[in-house]
């Protein structure tokens, strides 16, 4: 496994084996090491709901409702809350090659803020990545959108992967998604094995 | 009822107005053009109150100019009221605005509802067009830009297939910019004299085929398919013509066969809409990237307006073009990167200007 370095990026480029579209400034994003990739356009903000929290559980109630869709043009601002997540994409849409993951990590500048990601992509990967940010700082943050957030930094492994012919939860999104961590199929067997418990503390007791 | 007695009414409605307008003071529109012309409906409704309160027992031929222009204020608010939504269709809009480029000089500005409903593109002073000059010469608030609202049933908003439907909405606006289906209309019957059908029914068909027409210009036979499958089995009704023969009309355009109908809205564009030609301005990008799962680069306007039947030609043949996909996971692909498609074409314009 090694990191894949500007001169191979580039090719990778010409060849459409890794795309990246748009890439609006090819001098400052493409790096050494990394290219730099922008805050997108829809986010996914948490708001407080009638629920009191977030049930991950096997038919819990919909994660959608603790969060609200908003838009914005590129250059237009948001507002990140201090302790808010709020879930973004980049706006460039993405093609992993097969063999290839992506490591995406908040820019040192960004980092400095409070603001921090750090997500891995899995080869053959193809859309917006998920940006999943929380402002960590005491202040609030206002973000631009289009700006220049992350860094992704590529690595090949050493088998090609399947991404898009095996199941997957996320495919070709162009926006941020809810976590669909409730619709992990082991949750079900985990639930019916906790409610498998607490009847047969019932009967014992009965 | 006296001068007085309207007054009573006219000031009731205007503070209403006022104190809605203010309200939206600090919103976000997505552009500034709205932020310039709320400032103008707030200066118009100030000045509108100084000249209610100042009326005078013999000003009773000016109450119902006041209520038009109330009316506009009316139309206005609700119009940039929708437009503060912060899930506006902005793709949608680009497409629209291009679309909008072509045919008039100076184009309005867009604002959106996305309440529940039938899509619409109409406009606040398009009904009236003496008004914006009436409130020139007696308020000096220029409205040079026409306000105009694209509605979205809110189910639709990010459904970009059916961004089509919107093209026909559009040609409603245009030919009421250009009078087209209605001196036509009256050509027919009293030149022509053709009375097969009521002057009415003979304005309405023709509006109604010149917006199928500027719709297939951009978007194709996707327009003629839709109108299948909404109203199949429709005949001829005083507002609308039978589907039949809308379906047959977008046909003979696009396969550029004779006639009499094609023929007559194109002289008639020619001449009410300074020589604009009914033509097609669409180019259908191939599905290759599509199946590679990837949105597809846009060259020019041509392909923005022809991405739509790209989209559509994957969708019909998904079962081989996207196999092993479920419909619905195959519909939110194409949907994604249509819409991407369009986006990734409008962010690179605006970043080059």
């Amino acid at each position: 496994m090694s990191i894949i370095t500007r001169a191979n990026l580039t090719e990778l480029l010409s060849s459409r084996r890794l795309v990246i579209d748009p890439i609006l400034d090819e001098a400052k994003q493409i790096g050494e090491l990394s290219i730099d990739l922008r805050l997108g356009i829809d986010f996914l903000i948490t708001s407080y709901t009638r629920n009191p929290y977030i049930d991950i559980d096997f038919d819990g109630k919909r994660i959608d409702n603790h969060f609200k869709k908003t838009r914005r043009q590129i250059g237009d601002q948001i507002v990140l809350y201090p302790h808010q997540t709020v879930l973004a994409s980049t706006l460039e849409y993405i093609k992993l090659p097969s063999d290839v993951f992506c490591e995406l990590k908040t820019r040192s500048s960004y980092n400095r803020l409070g603001l921090s990601v750090s997500t891995i992509i899995q080869p053959g990967y193809t859309g917006c990545f998920s940006l999943e940010l929380t402002n960590n700082n005491l202040s609030a943050i206002k973000l631009t959108t289009g700006s220049r957030i992350v860094q992704a930094i590529f690595h090949r492994v050493d088998t090609e992967l399947d991404y898009l012919h095996s199941v997957r939860k996320y495919l070709c999104q162009v926006r941020p998604v809810v976590s669909r961590a409730d619709k992990d199929e082991e949750l079900k067997k985990l639930k019916s094995m906790r409610l498998g418990r607490k009847n047969s503390y019932k009967n014992e007791e009965e | 009822m006296t001068v007085s007695m309207h007054k009573n009414y006219l000031v009731i409605e205007l503070c209403q107005l006022k104190s809605k307008l203010l309200e939206l003071t600090d919103a976000q529109y997505f552009t500034n053009a709205l932020v310039n012309y709320h400032q103008k409906l707030v200066a118009l409704v100030e000045k509108l109150i100084l000249s209610v309160i100042s009326l005078s027992a013999e000003d009773y031929k000016r109450i119902e100019r006041f209520k038009e222009y109330i009316s506009f204020l009316q139309e206005s608010l609700i119009y940039l009221e929708d437009s503060t939504l912060n899930i506006t269709p902005y793709e949608t809009i680009f497409c629209l605005e291009k679309v909008l480029k072509d045919w008039d000089e100076t184009p309005p500005i867009i604002a959106t509802s996305l309440k529940a409903g039938n899509y619409h593109f109409r406009g606040a002073l398009s009904q009236n067009g003496a008004l914006a000059d009436l409130i020139q010469k007696e308020f000096d608030i220029e409205f040079s830009e026409e306000l105009v609202q694209i509605g979205i049933p809110q189910l639709e908003v990010y459904n970009y297939l059916y961004n089509i439907v919107i093209y026909h909405e559009v040609g409603h606006y245009i030919d009421q910019l250009y009078d087209i289906s209605y001196s036509t209309g009256n050509e027919v019957f009293y030149i022509k004299e053709d009375k097969s059908k009521s002057e009415e029914a003979t304005i309405n068909h023709l509006a109604e085929h010149f917006c199928d027409l500027f719709a297939a210009q951009y978007v194709g036979p996707l327009i003629s398919e839709y109108l299948d499958f909404k109203a199949e089995n429709d005949s001829d009704s005083e507002s609308h013509p039978s589907t039949k023969s809308r379906i047959e009309v977008v046909n003979d355009f696009l396969n550029k066969r004779p006639n009499k109908i094609v023929d007559l809205l194109t002289n008639a564009i020619k001449q009410s809409a300074d020589n604009r030609e009914l033509k097609v301005r669409f180019e259908v990008p191939s599905t290759e990237s599509f199946e590679e799962y990837l949105p597809h680069i846009i060259k020019d306007e041509n392909e923005l307006h022809g991405v739509y039947q790209t989209a559509w030609k994957i969708w019909r043949n998904r079962e081989t073009l996207l196999a092993g996909l479920s419909a619905e996971q195959s519909f939110d692909i194409i949907n994604n990167l249509t819409g991407k498609s369009i986006a990734n074409y409008m962010i690179k314009q605006s970043w080059k200007s």
